[in-house]
């Protein structure tokens, strides 16, 4: 994708004139800007990350790519309220967005969900069988495929050997990928431009059809003619530092922001945009992740096979579901108790640990606010969620148990291996929050849809109840959180939003 | 008493990089080569100098490029970390100042006690340590698509 340019590389004189800009260059982003270039109208994506081309990333170390493609080099927390864990929330800020830097699993949104956002929130256009074209399209373009069991990595192996053990189905996951050798790093960009994410899928099929996609670009300002939107402008950046520079301006008739359920939500509250019916910031749900570590007494050498290829859904009812996965070996030797001596021999028993992640069909209780100009992001959760924590850890370690672990490795600060007797004896239900080691990459919900203007930022199509002609198209707008990894729901989303507007003339 | 027992004055990073940029937090990185000294000891024995240089010029660009927000965050843990661990086991030292072994013993004790903070300076340290080729090595990962076999400190 030679033809992302620096915005740092314009002159502030330069007109820049569009149908529609696209703000953000993400899941959603690509799939809008993709869609309406190849549908004739003029499009301009802008990023605020950098464009880090794949052949480069490829190349990088984990820590290299955490600073470059990472907001806040993947060092953003949400401030844990009342009993709740510290959440580091991680999100690209790349061109490509999250969709370059996620282990690729694709699920539909789930049934259940649907026939929630139809019946509770009232939208009947996002019922299952309107849904599933967008759905078949999305798979079609990016080639979701299942992970066959022989590129399961030995760590996750283990997991369903344990589960089955117990009588719970595994499921193998379906991801983005064509030609996936295994090579499990596939969270910090495929080495092999074998995940078909969307910086080597959509985006490279908005720019053939006429899009132009600048990086470095920081929108601060939507620009307004009467009740209609007219563009964006915002500051170009520079420097390793980011420093903002010069002032960029973007004629449009129509603006999508698609800058994820993070930054949309802080642009339309700083220009005032949807902030009547107090629901801007609101409504964040993050799917709280926590990852169990087992030592085994064979090698398992966790990063040979596919970094996510098997689930368990077997606690739906609990609100658990289940994902394998992999961390670098800094990660897995940072979360294990122990300084100097100590340290040292755990991280040489690192090629026999293995990690399943689990993750919360949450019940939301987050928040973005925008605090004297500098974002805040708060989550508080749920009675339900917080309950749903212990159960969590409990059945992962069970299942490790089950499988032949020798110890066992919860996301509990100070809190060392510990073994079947030990799991019997620990009341997980005492842990307190401040106590708990927690993750997610999936913030969603900050600008919901819905049906009335009282309690959602966007109508059922997207468009700003407020602002004619803006339009959302990103994870802030799911109206409640789905349980499931959300990559492709984001995209048939954002995919159903590019149709609609491929329909509607373009303003004058 | 070994010749490593002994502290070493805590290096200061010059002020501006190799390239003439700006160091944004030398102080920072000079706190956390310290803690790391100690994280990645065996004994009284600290990870060979080449391999703590190669660590503080990872953390001096990784610092360089993340937002304000995090250096402040990162800071505050370093700071609680380098007041509370000599604290923690009646030390009225500063951190710097106590031998390796003692140092270890402190951070460990603070990490039993207190372990928000001392995670988020390991996770930083570990993260970036664990990336150097010869350590990996060291501890059996050999994923080479996670650490690609480069000179460290050639660029990407």
């Amino acid at each position: 994708m030679s033809e992302v340019l620096s915005a740092s590389a314009l002159s502030a004189r330069e007109a820049l004139d569009a149908d529609v800009v696209v703000v953000g260059s993400g899941a959603g982003g690509a799939v809008v800007a993709a869609e309406l270039a190849e549908a004739g109208q003029r499009v301009i994506v802008v990023e605020e990350g950098a464009h880090v081309a794949p052949e480069r990333y490829a190349h990088m170390r984990p820590s290299e790519n955490m600073r470059h493609m990472w907001r806040d080099a993947g060092l953003t927390f949400a401030l844990g309220l009342g009993d709740t864990p510290m959440i580091n929330v991680m999100m690209g800020q790349c061109v490509g967005g999250s969709s370059v830097l996620t282990g690729g699993v694709c699920f539909r949104i789930p049934g259940s969900v649907m026939r929630e956002w139809s019946t509770q929130h009232g939208l009947q256009g996002l019922r299952e069988e309107a849904m599933t074209p967008y759905f078949e399209e999305v798979e079609r373009a990016i080639h979701v495929e299942e992970v066959p069991a022989e590129m399961r990595s030995r760590g996750s192996a283990l997991f369903v050997a344990g589960a089955q053990k117990l009588g719970y189905p595994v499921h193998p996951v379906r991801r983005n990928t064509r030609g996936c050798n295994g090579c499990g790093r596939c969270n910090f960009g495929c080495p092999h431009g074998a995940k078909l994410s969307v910086d080597v899928t959509y985006l490279p099929r908005a720019l053939a059809a006429g899009a132009r996609v600048f990086s470095d670009l920081r929108v601060d300002r939507v620009l307004r003619k009467g009740d209609r939107v007219a563009g964006v402008s915002g500051r170009a950046l520079t420097g390793s530092a980011r420093t903002p520079g010069s002032r960029l301006t973007i004629r449009a008739r129509r603006v999508v922001v698609a800058a994820g359920a993070f930054a949309s939500p802080l642009l339309l509250m700083r220009n005032g945009i949807g902030v009547r019916s107090g629901q801007v910031g609101r409504n964040l749900t993050v799917h709280p992740g926590f990852r169990v570590m087992a030592r085994f007494d064979e090698p398992v050498r966790g990063w040979q096979g596919a970094l996510q290829s098997v689930y368990l859904d077997a606690f739906e009812a609990e609100r658990i579901t289940m994902v394998g996965l992999f961390v670098p070996p800094g990660v897995l030797a940072a979360t294990m108790p122990g300084i100097g001596r100590a340290h040292v021999a755990r991280a040489r028993t690192i090629p026999n640990l293995a990690i399943f992640g689990g993750m919360i069909h949450d019940d939301g209780g987050g928040r973005i606010i925008d605090l004297f100009g500098r974002p805040l992001m708060t989550y508080r959760m749920s009675p339900r969620d917080r309950a749903a924590v212990p159960v969590l850890m409990r059945r992962m370690a069970e299942i490790y148990f089950a499988a032949g672990a020798r110890e066992v490795f919860l996301p509990v600060l100070g809190l060392g291996g510990i073994d079947a007797d030990d799991l019997a004896r620990i009341d997980l239900t005492r842990i307190k929050g401040r106590d708990l080691e927690c993750g997610s990459q999936h913030p969603l919900g900050t600008c919901r849809m819905g049906v009335n203007a009282a309690n959602s930022v966007v109508d059922p199509w997207g468009q700003a109840w407020d602002l004619r002609d803006l339009y959302v198209a990103d994870g802030s707008i799911l109206p409640s959180s789905l349980g499931v990894n959300p990559q492709q729901s984001i995209m048939s989303m954002a995919l159903r939003i590019a149709w609609h507007l491929r329909e509607q003339p373009l303003p004058g | 008493m070994t010749e490593r027992d002994v502290a070493d004055p805590p290096e200061r990073l010059p002020a501006h990089d190799p390239h003439g940029r700006q160091r944004d937090s030398p102080g920072l990185v000079r706190r956390l080569s310290v803690i790391a000294e100690a994280v990645f000891s065996v004994g009284d024995l600290g990870p060979p100098p080449e391999r703590l240089d190669w660590l503080r010029r990872e953390l001096d660009d990784f610092l360089s490029r993340a937002g304000g927000q995090t250096r402040l965050v990162l800071s505050l843990a370093v700071w609680a970390v380098w007041l509370l661990a000599p604290l923690s086991c009646g030390r009225f030292r500063s951190l710097a100042s106590l031998p390796i072994r003692e140092r270890a013993y402190a951070l460990s004790h603070l990490e039993d006690r207190f372990g928000a903070p001392v995670l988020a300076v390991k996770a930083l340290l570990c993260v970036h340590y664990y990336e150097h080729p010869d350590v990996a090595r060291e501890i059996g990962f050999d994923g080479q698509c996670l650490v690609p076999l480069r000179a460290p400190g050639a660029p990407p």
